[in-house]
């Protein structure tokens, strides 16, 4: 009998083409960590972010076959995740609107919470004292910035993850992150979160 | 989360007979894009082919009868056609390398660079090989437009008051004077007094001719140097037949075909 939580992610996906139901513990490790990431970049609704969840892993089982196997799955899925929302946001033809929307409800809370939690977010934004005012100033910046810092200091990837997910040079992404860190702490000013991600 | 994505994804999956698509359609793809690297490559290779052509055919001592330096001289010979040809398939080599499997992980400027490098390496080796003279040559004896805008470059020879002059003989008048009707159409008298013979050329009605000497007067032109009108890098074009005389070359002004660059063995 095979464990399969025992197995890599890579080994998961070679089996999921032989026995679909195998997916499914391929979808269990990589779902919190999506729908987090969904949240973190875009203002969307809980049921859009299932519904681009559940879309996502659609994309990963048809695509299956095209899993560059030297590539980590985790950057592969984050990949078609970053598509996605991109997609998403040019679908509802809101581009910027949605991306700059204030947040409320619901997902407003499940992002800030998202921000606070221990495991995955960087020393400096646990010290913060403002989180939903870190969360504004993050929400006013562009996308590509937006992701850039979330993929960097909330899903602790490396550069070359990023480089990987974004498909672009890791000395374009070193760059971005500049960028980014700049012009949030321009924003965080306004809210007086300077120290931050520094 | 509200219901278990995992179940509702695979029911989906099941439900729209969701399967997931042949490793053969993205063996495909991948394949298309490496072919059309490849071949944004040779292109490439083949415009700096005939790029290297040209300027290594280009009258480089003219820079010092003109009094112009070696860089300004390169803008007036710069073969600008096979150059955008070039940046063009740079672009494309560019452009499908970066959708290949792991092409965008590589710095923007070092794609570019390497693209230039490698299409001027296969460039050389197209040159080398005389398949750059043989493309050259199937498009001046083929195409009038490209004919026509080859001949703009040649401009810089109808300058009688910078010395310089080309033409085609319309009378043999005498072993000192010949008849010459430039370009433009304007008849000249050419003194010929200790005149070099490039190529060795004779005086021949109809030969097409460039002129180095200086003005003296309005139809008069004293030659110091004569020169075919297509140097020695031209030698197979005309052995083979197919040269701009037989072709759409046939005049600089596009009108019939003369006996371009007619040289004696």
């Amino acid at each position: 009998m095979v464990d399969y939580q025992e197995l890599s992610d890579e080994e998961l996906v070679k089996k999921s083409l032989d026995d679909r139901e195998v997916f499914y513990y391929l979808i269990k490790r990589y779902e919190s960590k999506l729908m987090r990431y969904i949240n973190r970049i875009a203002s969307v609704t809980h049921e859009e972010a299932e519904d681009l969840l559940q879309e996502i892993f659609i994309k990963a089982y048809r695509h299956l076959n095209g899993f560059d196997q030297r590539l980590k799955f985790s950057s592969w899925v984050y990949r078609i995740a970053h598509n996605e929302v991109i997609n998403f946001a040019k679908k509802r033809k809101r581009g910027t609107a949605l991306i700059h929307a204030s947040n409320n409800g619901d997902t407003d809370n499940m992002v800030l919470d998202n921000l606070a939690g221990e495991d995955d977010v960087h020393g400096n934004f646990v010290a913060m004292e403002s989180r939903e005012q870190v969360w504004q100033a993050l929400m006013e910046l562009p996308l590509k910035y937006r992701e850039v810092l979330v993929l960097k200091f909330f899903e602790n990837k490396s550069y070359r993850e990023m480089s990987d997910i974004l498909r672009k040079p890791e000395g374009t992404v070193a760059t971005l992150v500049n960028r980014a860190k700049k012009k949030f702490l321009k924003i965080a000013s306004k809210y007086q979160l300077e120290g931050i991600l520094q | 989360m509200k219901g278990d994505i995992g179940k509702q994804v695979l029911e989906k999956i099941e439900r729209e007979r969701v399967r997931p698509y042949s490793k053969w359609r993205f063996v495909f793809r991948r394949s298309v894009m490496w072919g059309l690297f490849v071949l944004s490559l040779i292109l490439g290779s083949l415009a700096s082919g005939v790029m290297i052509f040209q300027l290594t055919h280009a009258d480089w001592d003219l820079c010092h009868h003109l009094h112009m330096g070696y860089v300004t001289f390169l803008f007036h010979v710069l073969p600008y056609f096979w150059l955008a040809f070039l940046v063009g398939f740079t672009a494309f080599a560019y452009f499908y390398f970066r959708r290949t499997e792991r092409g965008y992980r590589y710095p923007t400027v070092w794609l570019i660079s390497g693209s230039v490098f490698l299409s001027l390496i296969g460039g050389g080796i197209a040159y080398k090989v005389d398949l750059a003279e043989r493309l050259e040559v199937i498009l001046r004896s083929n195409v009038s437009i490209y004919c026509r805008m080859q001949e703009m470059r040649s401009r810089i020879w109808v300058a009688p008051e910078k010395g310089l002059l080309a033409g085609e003989i319309v009378d043999v008048q005498s072993a000192n004077k010949i008849r010459l009707k430039d370009f433009k159409g304007h008849t000249w008298q050419i003194e010929l007094k200790d005149t070099l013979w490039r190529g060795r050329l004779k005086a021949t009605k109809g030969l097409k001719i460039k002129v180095i000497g200086r003005m003296e007067g309005r139809n008069v032109f004293v030659a110091k140097e004569i020169r075919p009108w297509q140097g020695h890098g031209w030698r197979r074009f005309f052995r083979h037949g197919s040269g701009p005389g037989r072709g759409r070359c046939g005049r600089p002004d596009g009108k019939s075909p003369g006996r371009w660059g007619h040289e004696q063995k």
